[in-house]
């Protein structure tokens, strides 16, 4: 009789949840891992879905593999913060347009008692400069991020290549990276809102240099549609409206006490 | 939040071991039993496909499934069809293997009741006890798989909130988030979960063999 009941029990697991209801809509957007790993897109989206109806399934992956799922139309929509990628699905007619969501800055981090050492510099490619020729320890996402693609761009604007002994690829996501840049007392450049999302797990990092002008640190999240898709003007009222600019005051209070991701005029 | 995560980890895991249970025991009783060209060729491919690392068969399901795949037409990649299919494809060689050895003690067995005499409604009874303990232990063994199995469910099921979040992809998810406290907790629910099965599974078996 037990292994009737249990039978029983492990059938009734298996088919319950299995007849939920679904909204009109479901679409599938494929976003970078670092503004999915903030919380930002969970905190924001709930809201977009009662008000619309319409449900957004986020997946989480690297830049580059979005934008192969993209092209793919494995996915409806994209959320990533390389503008050359939104270029190439433009020219390539896999989108119409795109919406700038939220921006932040890239900074560079590393060790707390290393930050003498950068008092003079004066531009980011000059902390990297100084990492390089005092051959500090430096960790590299050195995957086909967005991320990674800037720490490239800032190599090549000062002038040179990462060739020296402490250029440590990781591999990883930004999280990941993190932590390893944390471990091995590394510098490594990241978005402020990972960074300070995860801020108190990182306690032999701190803040090296941020330029609060530079264009190469300027880290801008795009959402963008499917061509064959028609909800475009309702994303566009709710990233224009007030109610998407209150709950990006309200994640901002919540989780960094301060303006870590700004709108963008 | 949690308990979503444990139900969708439950509506993948235990079809897939039930769906690779039906295919992969025939499929061994044929192996074992009948003779035919390209048998041995089989089994070791089999063999080799026990081994297959789950991210390549993630990978070869997300292909076959995208919109640009064979299959893109059954519009099921990132949904738990989608990680039930990646899953049974790495649960059916286990199976298929542990059938083979499991008949070899049913032969042996069954030899010994012809050397023994013992026929008729005994017999009848013994047979039935070995099969369920023989299918017993696939089930467990399939299961351990599918429940642990992470690189395969998060290429195909891409890891959706709600949808396809199972414990493996959420461990991941919150280690690369740092939360490692939190990834520790959902791994010690798996454990416990599997605890579970191991226990139910051996409450069944304690009711056909002591």
């Amino acid at each position: 009789m037990k292994r009737y009941a249990m039978l029983l029990l492990m059938l009734v697991v298996l088919f319950t949840g299995c007849q939920r209801l679904k909204p009109a809509t479901t679409l599938k957007i494929a976003t970078t891992t670092s503004i999915y790993d903030s919380g930002f897109l969970d905190f924001v989206f709930p809201s977009f879905e009662e008000e619309y109806g319409i449900k957004l399934n986020f997946i989480s992956v690297g830049s580059g593999q979005a934008v192969k799922m993209f092209r793919n139309k494995d996915v409806n929509g994209i959320i990533i913060h390389e503008k050359s990628f939104l270029y190439e699905l433009l020219d390539e007619g896999y989108i119409n347009g795109y919406i700038p969501l939220v921006y932040n800055r890239f900074i560079l981090v590393g060790p707390k008692d290393a930050k003498s050492l950068f008092e003079n510099a004066s531009s980011i490619q000059e902390a990297f400069l100084i990492i390089k020729n005092n051959d500090l320890p430096f960790v590299s996402r050195a995957d086909n991020s967005a991320t990674y693609i800037r720490e490239l761009e800032i190599w090549n604007l000062a002038r040179t290549q990462p060739d020296f002994d402490g250029y440590i690829k990781s591999g990883q996501g930004m999280g990941m990276s993190l932590n390893l840049a944390n471990e091995k007392r590394a510098f490594i450049l990241t978005d402020e809102a990972t960074f300070y999302k995860m801020k108190d797990k990182l306690d032999s990092l701190d803040v090296i240099y941020q330029g609060p002008n530079e264009e190469v640190l300027m880290n801008v999240y795009y959402f963008a549609l499917s061509s064959a898709r028609e909800e475009v003007p309702i994303f566009e009222e709710f990233f224009k409206g007030s109610k998407f600019k209150a709950l990006v005051e309200e994640f901002n209070q919540k989780y960094f006490k301060n303006q870590v991701y700004k709108l963008c005029e | 939040m949690v308990g979503n995560i444990v139900l969708s980890t439950l509506i993948v895991c235990i079809p897939s071991t039930l769906i690779s249970i039906l295919l992969a025991v025939p499929s061994g009783y044929i192996l074992k039993i009948k003779r035919f060209k390209g048998r041995r060729f089989i089994i070791r491919a089999v063999y080799t496909l026990s081994g297959l690392p789950p991210v390549l068969a993630g990978l070869v399901v997300y292909m076959m499934l995208s919109n640009k795949g064979p299959l893109g037409f059954l519009n099921i990649l990132f949904t738990k069809w989608a990680m039930v299919i990646a899953q049974v494809i790495l649960i059916v060689p286990i199976v298929i293997l542990y059938t083979l050895s499991g008949l070899k003690n049913i032969f042996v067995l069954l030899d010994n009741l012809d050397y023994l005499d013992i026929r008729g409604k005994k017999r009848y009874l013994i047979m039935i006890r070995e099969y369920s303990r023989e299918l017993i232990y696939a089930s467990v063994l399939g299961l351990s798989r599918a429940i642990s199995e992470v690189g395969a469910v998060l290429i195909v099921g891409g890891n959706i909130e709600g949808e396809t979040r199972i414990l493996t992809t959420a461990i991941i998810h919150e280690v690369s988030k740092g939360e490692f406290s939190r990834a520790l907790m959902l791994g010690l629910i798996l454990l416990a979960i599997s605890f579970g099965f191991n226990t139910a599974l051996q409450v069944l078996q304690g009711d056909i063999v002591d």
